[in-house]
């Protein structure tokens, strides 16, 4: 737990830095206008410029404490609610590992991961131990279990196991690599690469759990997430997932890491054995965290038509790299006073990345009618009605009609229930 | 049961690799070298020597006219400017890089043009070309408005630049953003044919992911078709983005009334580039891909658009008034190719639209 403390707060302050580095606070979230905002957390908004710099900093200044263990549980609590408030701005930056990142901050807080080669050991006069108990390092091994067996459950659909696609148009595009590339032009290599990753995301989290094929199950994960990373531009996830997965090993490999640091950085070793008393709150929480991850993830079984298509339940359900999806969206307002008509220029509102993300979704096709049709109540429309034109494209087939053109999006209300006005997914 | 699925990785490693020799094999072989080289050597550098000649022979026909302001020097100067107009429209989708670094688009056809603001800079003789509020008030549409200016006859113009009271400074003003012009595109050219072609085409920008030189033709391709040409040209003057309400005024050859055909032009170079003439172009990649339903369909769209510009007659902003369906439908047709290239034919190219190169997963 020690080792996975470490290596998480440095891998999130490399990943803040990382992230600022690149100008994409003012990018995601300081130059667009409007923002998509998460149905129940439309009070989310961005902060000003300033606003936005200092909660990075202090994102910062808490992944580095959580790795020095410096006021661990202040660090913890600060670096969960500021990590998901950024991500609850805008939708448009979702991402199945950003959510990954708030579900292993929001376990961290209950963590007793402060209590060997720690600060607050050394300065706050934390009651040091060399143990603790099971569920702390398992609900972690839980989260990460989840993570790789639900996007492999996720893998198993036609598309994916019988028509190799998406890979089949991803990976040719990449075939200028070195070594590998002359291999990727071959539908054949898409084929072996998606039921190679359908079966490694369903079982790697078994075999880590194997003590004997825990080494070769390693190999695997390191390899998997290497060719990941090369062929696609999934920035940090990778490192976090090969970085994270180390929790599966046993104690005693642990042991030799952090003595190693403690070593390296003359720290004292304590080998004191307190017993960590688990209160009844933190455990309903902790239940209540497992059942919703377990859970949370199959709502989709509640909403009729192609999951792929409707993305009714999609975000949320580690479902990842599984689909390549565009879409163009042309919305038109008419005002039923005067019949007056306008059609938006979308790029007058949406930064492109934005629309691209926009349209492929209905719920922010949705959210966004809605700021038209208040834009245009204040250009003069007493009556404003918004319609779309969009189409979409999935995994290769030709691109078809995504929305009802003849609903008028004001009349919608964001919600959970089904979206009728989403034009059912042609059967080829 | 690792080794199980191991000994399957290994096999189908092997099997792939030797599948190598076998022709039948069935894979999507892209020629990423010969795409970068016809685009870059024979569509994109030529285009831009042909800019940066046809800007200079303006520069010096400004020249010929303002050391002697004729009616004569006045016509061929207007000639020039709209030889010069016509291949402008053959680099204004190719934004990226050089033409990024100097902001020529800024530089040379921001429409309409501020009037007002020209009036005021020669009236002050003091002005900052590079300033941001000076960007609609230079590059071809300013030229433009100083030879051709509002119901003016070519005696009337020429008067301006010989007896009224402002004529040195309007003649100064004209060489200025004449010249600022001409040094732009020369500094584009000069980029391409000293680095930026070897850069645009080296196998480092092979692939299709943000900031490969496949991505950034078509990103800068796709933005500028939406915003300079299907909107600049065709949507904001037809009055689509103002309820109807036709501005004729902001077409973008107002001041000599040609912009339908610099239209054509323009739209012409756009199917160009997607076909890579008779050498490899986007049509490629989509054929290895096994697409050529989406050839067939880009290339009827193309022209579509072509054959509705064609029912439209110069000058445009006239016909705007008299026929606003005609051009009208010139637009509907342009909205449709934005669906293809920003849909299917993206997707199919494994480019994203987005300039910001953020993570996915």
């Amino acid at each position: 737990m020690i080792t996975f403390r470490v290596l998480f707060g440095l891998m999130m302050a490399f990943s803040v830095a990382r992230f600022t580095l690149n100008g994409w606070i003012d990018e995601l979230y300081i130059s667009p206008q409007f923002h998509f905002s998460y149905y129940g957390f439309e009070w989310v908004e961005a902060l000003p410029a300033k606003g936005m710099y200092v909660m990075f900093s202090l994102l910062f200044v808490s992944a580095l404490l959580i790795a020095s263990g410096y006021l661990y549980r202040v660090a913890t609590v600060l670096f969960f609610v500021l990590f998901t408030y950024v991500e609850l701005i805008d939708k448009t930056t979702y991402l199945n590992h950003y959510y990954f990142i708030s579900l292993i901050a929001f376990l961290m807080i209950f963590l007793p991961a402060n209590r060997r080669f720690a600060l607050d050991v050394l300065l706050r006069g934390v009651s040091p131990t060399s143990t603790v108990p099971a569920w702390t390092i398992n609900i972690i091994r839980f989260q990460l279990f989840i993570v790789y067996f639900y996007a492999g459950l996720a893998k198993l659909n036609a598309d994916w196991l019988l028509h190799a696609q998406p890979l089949k148009i991803w990976l040719p595009s990449e075939s200028h690599l070195p070594l590998i590339g002359p291999l990727l032009k071959y539908e054949i290599t898409a084929y072996i690469f998606s039921w190679a990753g359908a079966a490694f995301d369903m079982l790697v989290p078994f075999f880590l759990l194997s003590k004997k094929i825990r080494p070769l199950a390693y190999f695997f994960v390191i390899v998997f997430h290497g060719l990941t990373a090369i062929l696609f531009p999934i920035g940090m996830f990778p490192f976090i997932m090969t970085l994270s997965a180390l929790i599966f090993f046993s104690a005693t490999f642990h042991e030799r890491i952090v003595s190693g640091l403690e070593k390296l950085f003359r720290a004292p070793t304590y080998l004191t054995n307190i017993t960590i008393k688990t209160n009844k709150l933190k455990a309903g929480v902790l239940v209540i965290f497992c059942v919703f991850n377990l859970l949370f993830p199959w709502r989709y079984l509640l909403y009729p038509g192609n999951l792929f298509w409707t993305e009714e339940g999609y975000r949320f359900s580690w479902r990842v790299m599984l689909m390549e999806k565009m879409g163009n969206t042309t919305f038109k307002i008419t005002d039923r006073q005067t019949n007056r008509t306008a059609i938006v220029a979308n790029y007058e509102y949406l930064t492109p990345l934005q629309e691209r993300e926009m349209s492929t979704q209905p719920d922010m096709i949705l959210q966004f009618a809605h700021f038209l049709a208040e834009e245009y109540k204040e250009k003069g429309f007493s009556k404003p009605e918004v319609t779309v034109d969009c189409k979409v494209t999935l995994n290769g087939k030709k691109s078809q009609v995504f929305i009802d053109p003849n609903a008028n999006l004001t009349e919608i209300k964001e919600g959970w229930s089904h979206k009728d006005w989403i034009k059912p997914y042609p059967k080829n | 049961m690792t080794k199980y699925i191991f000994k399957i990785s290994i096999l189908g490693l092997g099997l792939s690799m030797a599948c190598n020799d076998n022709t039948s094999m069935r894979n999507v072989d892209l020629d990423e070298s010969a795409f970068l080289i016809n685009i870059g050597s024979n569509i994109i550098v030529p285009a831009y020597e042909d800019l940066v000649s046809e800007v200079e022979t303006l520069h010096a026909s400004v020249g010929t006219f303002t050391e002697s302001p004729t009616v004569i020097n006045l016509s061929s100067l207007r000639t020039q400017l709209k030889a010069a107009r016509l291949s402008w429209q053959a680099v204004n989708m190719l934004g990226f890089g050089p033409a990024a670094d100097v902001s020529l688009t800024a530089q040379a056809n921001i429409f309409p043009v501020d009037k007002n603001q020209i009036e005021k800079n020669i009236e002050s003789a003091t002005y900052d070309l590079g300033s941001l509020s000076n960007n609609d008030a230079k590059g071809f549409p300013g030229i433009a408005f100083l030879i051709y200016g509002d119901d003016k006859t070519d005696e009337q113009i020429i008067e301006l630049f010989t007896t009224d009271a402002n004529a040195q400074n309007r003649i100064q003003y004209l060489k200025d953003i004449s010249a600022n012009m001409e040094s732009s595109a020369k500094a584009v050219l000069q980029a391409w044919e000293s680095e930026y072609l070897v850069q645009f085409t080296a196998s480092s920008s092979y692939g299709s992911s943000v900031g490969s030189s496949a991505s950034q033709l078509f990103n800068t391709m796709v933005q500028t078709y939406e915003r300079q040409t299907r909107d600049g040209k065709i949507a904001i003057p037809v009055g689509v983005r103002t309820n109807g309400e036709i501005i004729p005024t902001s077409t973008e050859a107002y001041y000599g009334g040609y912009s339908a055909e610099l239209a054509i032009a323009n739209i012409q170079q756009y199917r160009s580039i997607f076909t890579g003439n008779t050498a490899a172009g986007f049509d490629d990649y989509l054929i290895a891909h096994g697409r050529e339903d989406l050839v067939a369909e880009a290339i009827e769209n193309f022209d579509a658009v072509l054959a509705k510009l064609a029912l439209v007659s110069d000058p445009l902003s006239d016909h705007i008034i008299n026929d606003q369906a005609a051009v009208e439908a010139v637009f509907i047709a342009m909205q449709e190719l934005v669906n293809l290239l920003k849909t299917d034919i993206a997707s199919q190219l494994s480019i994203e639209i987005t300039f910001t190169d953020t993570d996915g997963d």
